[in-house]
């Protein structure tokens, strides 16, 4: 399974979320309130573009020399008396921690919220192993758990396609008498889960960023859930991507500014927590620190195309202004990362054969391009994917297949591209006055129109062309204006070669 | 069962890791530059700001994250931190187990001495005393906590883990309160971070460097925002004006 969260085919999961109506609204809501929210924050931060730059430069710089971070971050925690281990694969991070558990004697183990443990499946080894319990302590990934381990929908909103009578139900079973309020049932958790954590005695968590030069970790939370996960027991495991480092807090406070607003438009979590092993003389916190540093494929995109999608900070931006996320939801794509980072990511941890349809479900519009904090072009990296399986598998007739089965989707779904069109403007109403330069509005209306390499059939044109058009200029924009300021992107030289061998 | 664990901090398990990187990105190892940022936005953050306005915006930023700020001098902070455990109805509070001149620099040795009306508890910096110390921060109404600095563009606050002050302090009472003298108000996390790797190369050591921006809290329930989740459900941040 890995990062695959369904056996279901893609067109049998489309089919599944289009029937989920509460799900839909839940998402179009996020999606308008979050558009507003970060809107907001970005550009109450000011100088956006440049923020931009300099985040980009600051991951491509640590992507660039990642085995000398990586090395200098796990001389620094061995100083610090914590261990490393560097994992090639899933199993061998699952069976590190495993083994940790049975060696440590742990009977309760508490997580903080963590994509990393999902990928190596740790929650699912851990409670199938006797007399260990396993509790998450983010409130949206307890209610997932509760609800017999439910997929999560969204990295940032996990729990977006429940609505609060479902939780309520599931809290229910564990002894909640009250209403369905938000504000009661939280309040609930945070007794359920004090409990315990009072007892818990194994912790793990995610890491939001390593700083290399000194050996912590850096989390951002706002329930402070992870704080307490580092706090109460006496051993914590890190499970990180090889890729979340930084070269010291700076670049991570940077980070960390421009991913709370870019995530849920504040301008900092609640929490934003430099961490590691307790040290001599103080009380409490990990006397055991471990870091688990995990590859599982994501080697696979250095030195290629695709590796800025390494760059990534998890922030849900570009789920959040996605016109096919918005329609299908994040179950509808099968994997733990869904949405445009993950039609991107998921292709090059899973393979092509599990997420071959992934990078047809997009309409190219540029929108996550646009908002990504740290520019990873992740369009155009959709696009790549696409020109990579078409030279794999062009010689067979399974593309030809794809591509109809992808057909059907896009004209099966007229809506899906209705949303397209209107969502630019929609959400943005609050802010469509003329801007200046460094404004986010601005830069999100820099769409692009592209096209499909001509070597594709003639039926996916009309499809693809209706897909292509990202941004309709505004009534109040002339159109002849407009349509000069939105030139195709230049296809690859691939393409090109291509095309010019189906035009002969 | 092989012995994985066993493999942790050795050179076979990092070389071959590392070694298999820089071999896919066909980039050789140990060629890192130092980082040169492109721009100087973080040292910009707030830079036009004269003391008072930054004060002023300090304070704005740290209401919008639902944070209760006062400013008070030390002679007035033994008679308001009474007053506030009366306006919360504290009946249990945890101080943290600092030395008398530490409160006494906030003219507070009297009053921490002997609280008035709350059983209250003080942090032991003994590390077998830990579990008591978990147990008391659990059951704390409000814990009054030293702070380092005060962050005038998030609306932040900043403490690290001591002996006398340790983690679940400030995560586990319900009310948080937090003492920060206002010569250690900044513009910005940039200059927070500063600080602390200067004071880090200086050999002060911490096992946790916390940036608190009021209550916990959480959205994860139809995205409504609700206050007070695993974390305090109420955090004050008193401004010490004359320290
Ligand atoms: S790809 Fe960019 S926008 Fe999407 S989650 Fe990652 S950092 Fe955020």
């Amino acid at each position: 399974m890995g990062i695959s969260t369904s056996d279901k085919p893609f067109l049998e999961r489309v089919a599944d979320a289009k029937q989920d109506h509460f799900m839909q609204a839940a998402v179009a809501k996020a999606q308008d309130a979050q558009f507003i929210k970060r809107t907001r924050a970005r550009r109450e931060m000011g100088h956006w573009n440049d923020w931009r730059d300099l985040a980009e430069q600051i991951r491509q710089h640590t992507l660039k020399y990642l085995p000398d971070y990586l090395e200098m971050f796990a001389n620094n925690v061995e100083k610090r008396g914590g261990h490393v281990f560097f994992a090639q694969t899933e199993t061998e991070a699952r069976d590190f921690i495993r083994e940790l558990v049975l060696a440590k004697q742990a009977h309760k183990v508490v997580k903080s919220k963590s994509m990393v443990t999902n990928e190596i499946e740790l929650d699912q080894t851990l409670t199938a192993l006797p007399d260990v319990e396993v509790l998450e302590s983010d409130l949206a990934e307890f209610i997932l758990q509760e609800d017999n381990w439910d997929e999560p929908t969204h990295i940032v909103f996990p729990t977006l396609h429940k609505n609060r009578d479902q939780i309520q139900a599931e809290f229910k079973k564990l002894g909640y008498q009250g209403d369905n309020e938000p504000a009661h049932m939280a309040r609930f958790v945070r007794g359920y889960l004090r409990n315990y954590f009072m007892q818990a005695d194994f912790g793990i968590t995610g890491c939001n960023f390593a700083i290399a030069d000194q050996g912590m970790i850096n989390l951002d939370t706002n329930e402070g859930n992870a704080d307490i996960t580092m706090a109460m027991p006496k051993t914590q495991v890190v499970v990180m991507g090889m890729e979340r480092i930084v070269p010291s807090m700076k670049e991570a406070e940077v980070l960390d500014n421009m991913l709370a607003r870019s995530a849920v438009g504040q301008k900092l979590t609640t929490y934003c927590t430099f961490a590691g092993p307790k040290v001599a003389g103080e009380v409490d916190g990990p006397d055991d620190f471990w870091v688990v540093i995990l590859d599982n494929g994501r080697s696979r995109a250095l030195g290629t195309e695709f590796e800025p999608i390494l760059q990534c900070i998890r922030c849900g931006a570009c789920l959040n202004v996605c016109p096919i996320y918005r329609h299908i939801g994040g179950k509808g794509y099968g994997s733990i990362y869904p949405g445009p980072v993950g039609k991107v990511l998921s292709p090059i941890l899973g393979g092509y054969d599990q997420f071959e349809e992934l990078p047809y479900a997009c309409s190219l519009c540029a929108a996550c391009t646009e908002t990504c904090p740290v520019k990873i072009p992740l369009h155009e990296l959709i696009r790549k994917h696409r020109i990579v399986e078409m030279d794999e598998k062009h010689l067979d007739h399974s593309m030809t297949n794809l591509i109809l089965k992808m057909v059907g989707v896009g004209t099966g779904s007229p809506a899906l591209f209705g949303t397209a069109m209107k969502m630019a403007h929609s959400g943005a109403a609050p802010f469509s006055k003329p801007m200046g330069k460094n404004d986010v509005q601005g830069m999100y209306e820099g769409g692009k129109i592209n096209h499909l390499p001509k070597a594709a059939p003639k039926l996916v044109h009309g499809w693809a062309d209706l897909r292509d058009i990202p941004t309709p200029p505004k009534s109040k924009d002339n159109f002849r204006h407009w349509y000069q300021n939105h030139h195709p992107i230049e296809p690859a030289p691939a393409v090109k070669a291509k095309e010019e061998k189906a035009d002969d | 069962m092989t012995d994985l664990l066993a493999q942790a901090n050795t050179k076979a398990n990092r070389e071959k890791f590392l070694n298999h990187l820089a071999q896919q990105a066909g980039r050789d190892r140990h060629q890192v530059q130092p980082f040169e940022p492109l721009n100087d936005l973080p040292d910009q953050v707030l830079a036009n700001q004269a003391p008072q306005a930054l004060l002023a915006t300090a304070k704005q930023n740290s209401e919008a994250v639902a944070a209760k700020v006062y400013l008070k001098t030390s002679d007035e902070l033994a008679s308001f931190l009474d007053e506030y455990l009366q306006t919360i109805q504290a009946k249990t509070l945890l101080l943290p187990g600092v030395c008398e001149a530490q409160w006494e620099a906030y003219h507070l040795a009297d009053w921490a001495g002997h609280p008035q009306g709350v059983t209250t508890t003080v942090w032991s910096p003994e590390p077998a005393d830990r579990a008591q110390n978990a147990q008391a921060a659990d059951q704390a109404d409000l814990a009054v906590g030293f702070a380092d600095y005060l962050i005038a563009n998030t609306g932040t606050i900043t403490v690290v883990t001591t002996p006398a002050q340790g983690r679940a302090f400030n995560y586990l009472p319900e009310h948080y309160l937090a003492l920060v003298p206002q010569s250690g108000l900044v513009r910005s996390t940039r200059q927070a971070v500063e600080k602390y790797e200067a004071a880090l190369a200086d050999g002060f050591q911490t096992s946790a460097i916390n940036f608190i921006s009021g209550p916990s809290n959480s959205g994860d329930i139809e995205m409504e925002l609700v206050v007070g989740v695993h974390g305090p459900v109420d955090c004050a941040y008193v401004i010490v004006t004359d320290r």
